[in-house]
């Protein structure tokens, strides 16, 4: 039979740990409560200095809001300005000066070329919604040749506007169907003429109002 | 193992130690920390917006010379446009007044005039629009009598004086009984200005509308 002899009380009995638990304890809740003294320091901190930063901000803005709401009725003026510049500009900008055309025009039309009707037509362009509107011009001309070689004074006026003086402005000449006919002309009893006749449709290119 | 009545009392107060600064640590998140971040997060979206807005307008405020000097220019060249170039009805009339510039001008080249006829008014077909000062083109016709020349020199005169004038139409037919004289149709846009939508139609103020030689006014 055997014997176990406790010798210890219980409040005399100690643990293996080096570490004392009630005090690890303590130590933890001093830890914790510094670090949260800490954090809520830092935290007020923070947002004093955030604070005085916006407040410093906003006494600023105060001072130049003035100013730049000023800025802004200005450039709300200019803005309006420019668009009423804008359409009278578009007045300039979409023409095609008709004077000089007709200038231009009667320099290079060939001797034996007479024109019976000469027609300047414009027309809008382009109609779709949100694109920029313009307007094209088309010049149709009609005319008759008295002499020399018929077809070669219309090759020369449809060369002339095809020149580098027309370049710019206009787009393609073209000889409509049965544009170049001849037609006899009866003169008196027994005599006939051969008359040569032309027309020409000169499509200008489109001219944007912006 | 069945512990002591010391260590019984040990662990109780562990116990209640931790439960305590649980409690006070969810306390301390719940009504210090957590209001104090709310209230930097506001004053940080603060501060970001017045810095933000403070940067906007110090880069605004570099061009405010710029900008002014802009729209001086701009505004003095609209009135010079509109004073000199926009056609101002007399006794609510565009025509007459169209008439007082082109006929004078048709004298000059030698060509006769027939007839003049309105065809009413566009709009400006610009994609924006603007708010302030409306223009609007007045289309006009008029119908003449003289040689091909006339006609060009005319037109060239009347383009010159009126810069923001277009002509969108001529017709020049040969007549059989005369053939210098022919006859010819010229359509023709005047600026003018319009009416705002919902207001009455009011002509900018025209500044030194005298010197700056305008043809026509309003009675």
């Amino acid at each position: 039979m055997t014997y176990h002899v406790n010798l210890l009380l219980d409040d005399e009995r100690r643990s293996a740990s080096p570490v004392n638990l009630g005090m690890a304890l303590r130590m933890g809740v001093v830890v914790a409560v510094a670090t949260l003294l800490l954090i809520i320091v830092m935290l007020f901190v923070k947002s004093r200095d955030v604070q005085i930063r916006a407040a410093d901000a906003q006494s600023k803005w105060a001072h130049l809001e003035p100013q730049y709401k000023h800025l802004l009725a200005l450039r709300a003026s200019r803005d309006e300005l420019r668009a009423s510049c804008r359409q009278i500009e578009a007045c300039q900008r979409s023409r095609l000066p008709m004077g000089e055309e007709l200038a231009q025009l009667q320099l290079g039309v060939p001797a034996d070329i007479q024109f019976t009707a000469l027609r300047f037509n414009q027309f809008a362009g382009n109609q779709k919604a949100g694109a920029v509107a313009t307007r094209s011009y088309e010049m149709h001309i009609t005319g008759k040749i008295s002499g020399g070689d018929p077809k070669e004074s219309v090759d020369g006026l449809i060369k002339y506007l095809s020149s580098p003086a027309y370049t710019n402005r206009v787009e393609a000449v073209t000889v409509p169907n049965n544009g170049f006919r001849k037609e006899v002309v009866r003169v008196s009893a027994g005599e006939t003429r051969t008359d040569w006749f032309f027309e020409l449709v000169c499509r200008y290119r489109p001219r944007s109002f912006e | 193992m069945k512990l002591s009545a010391r260590d019984r009392q040990r662990v109780r107060w562990c116990l209640t130690t931790l439960v305590g600064v649980a409690a006070v640590l969810y306390a301390c998140i719940n009504l210090l920390i957590s209001p104090l971040r709310q209230v930097q997060i506001a004053e940080q979206n603060k501060l970001a917006f017045y810095n933000e807005q403070l940067d906007t307008a110090r880069d605004g405020l570099r061009d405010l010379a710029a900008d002014s000097n802009e729209v001086v220019k701009l505004q003095s060249e609209l009135d010079v446009a509109t004073n000199r170039f926009v056609v101002r009805p007399v006794l609510g009339s565009t025509l007459v007044s169209v008439q007082g510039i082109v006929e004078p001008i048709a004298a000059a080249c030698g060509l006769q005039i027939e007839s003049f006829a309105e065809h009413g008014r566009n709009e400006m077909p610009l994609s924006a629009k603007a708010a302030g000062v409306i223009i609007e083109r007045y289309l006009m016709e008029v119908a003449v009598v003289g040689s091909y020349a006339a006609v060009r020199d005319f037109l060239q005169a009347v383009e010159t004086t009126n810069a923001y004038v277009c002509v969108t139409e001529v017709e020049i037919l040969g007549r059989g009984e005369n053939p210098a004289k022919h006859r010819a149709r010229i359509c023709m846009e005047w600026p003018v200005f319009g009416v705002r939508k919902g207001k009455a139609a009011e002509p900018p103020p025209a500044h030194n509308r005298a010197a700056s030689g305008a043809r026509t006014e309003e009675p």
